[in-house]
């Protein structure tokens, strides 16, 4: 059981990295952004490009760190795919979303853009990379034995680490610097944000930047935690969007103690059902707990 | 020359007119009030003034700068402040935030302004860290009020500040406003507390219909028997 807890903060907090950067999107651009799923799939397999197919032929060797599955060049190869996602969501955004919102389109159709958005980038995915499962690393590692008769492999306890840092340091973002609080006060009131003289058009590409580079290395996370598949980000959707309004919607918190719930819940839930109702799991807790509080737990009126 | 000079604008909302050739002025310093009824146009005045709204006739003159159609992240750089009616705060930021982005563009002096504004507004200083959604409504008003003085502007435009506010807040906001108009920052007020705000003004316009109606020295327009009649509630 209580392994069981802790893989679920294993896969929550996964869940709780895309589901952060799905909130603030929504809180700035006020869409569902249905390709969110789809940047993380991007994200892997950027990861997957370099690390495995590119870098090793260029004679770029890999230093192993401790006691993990990958080294110092999957780590790079993590951050240049995090470069690279942004990238290609400001892309989007320049291509498909500005257009929509030049002509002040409502927020139905910049979700359906989303989901169209969302299948190009999977059919992509499926054209380079085919339909089979993909691994970072072949050799198994030993898992530690914790107590409580936990067993931890080394790439769980780097997922643990790596989503703790990122947290850390968007909340120092958010909270201590004045772009931070300027994305803040936009997703509050972006009428006023525009009158105090902000340029709007700036921290909406910001927003894409953390948005669709959180989702690149949670992306990365269930990459090195599970396997590639092209589904892979698409089948995260649901619980992103759970783990959002059971946080409350727009709440950055929200968005982690939701996700971080809602993977403990789903893993404990394979104690006594089977694993395919994980996601029906998932949802039975996010409609019990809107009866209790209909704006989630972080959110405002 | 005039701090600010409307000349002949019309202006609205897409196919909608409501301005039609409006003119008028603010001169370095003043505190002007535009009053009339509802839907006379005089948010819509100072939304065009603000560049929230492009006037598809006239010009807006700002310090002998031609400002008509530039964005309010250029027009806050030139002086001009804005305060709309409502939404006017950012309700989950703290105070001390809200004034942080009413400065957003400004990138010196901005500790020193903090400090002259807390020494103008203490209440502020003591809750700087409170989230301005859980302040009153007298207290948001003045979050509303300094966010908009952080940039030092030399003409200030407010949209309704005493709206939805107890009698005895309405007071303090006027007393306050009168205060920064005498630290030399020009005025331009739409009111429905007419009395005082004329009161407390140099000048006046009288809107109706979308056009100015009548112009004067503020005290002429107190007594003046056809505005006391429409505008100021038949007494003296």
């Amino acid at each position: 059981m209580t392994e069981l807890i802790v893989y679920g903060v294993v896969l929550g907090s996964i869940i709780a990295l895309g589901a952060i950067g799905l909130t603030l999107l929504y809180g700035i651009l006020r869409f569902a952004h249905f390709a969110h799923g789809d940047l993380m799939t991007l994200g892997a397999y950027v990861v997957l490009l370099l690390n495995v197919q590119l870098l090793p032929g260029l004679g770029i060797p890999e230093f192993k760190l401790g006691s993990l599955s990958f080294g110092g060049r999957m780590l790079g190869a993590l951050v240049i795919s995090m470069g690279v996602t942004a990238a290609v969501a400001l892309l989007i955004d320049r291509l498909l979303y500005r257009p929509l919102r030049a002509r002040h389109s409502s927020p139905i159709i910049f979700a359906m853009a989303s989901l169209g958005m969302a299948f190009i980038i999977r059919s992509l995915i499926y054209i380079i990379w085919g339909p089979q499962f993909w691994f970072y690393a072949q050799d198994l590692r030993p898992a530690w034995e914790l107590p409580l008769e936990v067993r931890l492999r080394p790439d769980q306890v780097f997922i643990l680490v790596l989503v703790l840092v990122l947290v850390v340091l968007l909340y120092v973002f958010l909270q201590r610097t004045k772009l931070g609080k300027a994305m803040r006060a936009t997703a509050d009131n972006p009428q006023l944000a525009w009158v105090c003289g902000i340029d709007t058009s700036r921290v909406i590409a910001w927003t894409w930047i953390l948005g669709a580079a959180l989702a690149a290395a949670a992306g990365v996370l269930y990459g090195v935690d599970a396997q590639l598949r092209p589904d892979m980000g698409w089948s995260f959707l649901l619980p992103l969007f759970a783990a959002v309004v059971l946080g409350g919607i727009g709440s950055p918190l929200g968005a982690l103690v939701g996700g971080l719930i809602l993977g403990v819940v789903q893993q404990v839930s394979t104690a006594f059902l089977l694993p395919t109702y994980k996601p029906a799991v998932a949802f039975l807790v996010l409609i019990l707990l809107l009866f209790i509080r209909p704006r989630g737990l972080f959110g405002s009126a | 020359m005039a701090l600010l000079d409307v000349g002949h604008i019309s202006s609205g909302y897409g196919e909608m007119s409501i301005l039609h050739d409006v003119s008028m002025r603010v001169e370095p310093g003043e505190a002007v009030t535009l009053i009339g009824p509802n839907g006379a146009g005089k948010s819509t005045l100072l939304r065009t003034i603000f560049g929230l709204l492009t006037p598809t006739q006239g010009q807006i003159r700002f310090d002998a700068t031609d400002i008509t159609g530039m964005i309010p992240p250029l027009l806050v750089r030139r002086g001009l402040s804005y305060v709309p009616q409502v939404d006017n705060v950012f309700p989950s930021l703290t105070v001390q935030e809200n004034l942080e982005m009413g400065a957003f563009v400004r990138h010196d002096g901005f500790e020193q302004r903090l400090e002259e504004m807390y020494t103008f507004f203490p209440t502020l200083r003591l809750k700087r860290k409170q989230r301005v959604g859980s302040l009153s409504g007298g207290e948001r008003q003045m979050v509303a009020m300094v966010r908009a003085l952080m940039l030092d502007p030399r003409l200030l435009l407010l949209d309704e500040p005493s709206a939805g506010l107890a009698p005895r807040l309405v007071g303090m906001v006027f007393e306050k406003l009168a205060e920064i108009n005498q630290t030399g920052v020009a005025l331009l007020i739409v009111e429905q507390n007419t009395r005082e705000a004329l009161r407390l003004s140099h000048r006046g316009y009288v809107m109706a219909g979308g056009q100015v109606r009548l112009a004067g020295e503020s005290s002429q327009l107190l007594h003046n028997e056809e505005v006391g009649r429409l505008y100021l509630g038949g007494r003296r």
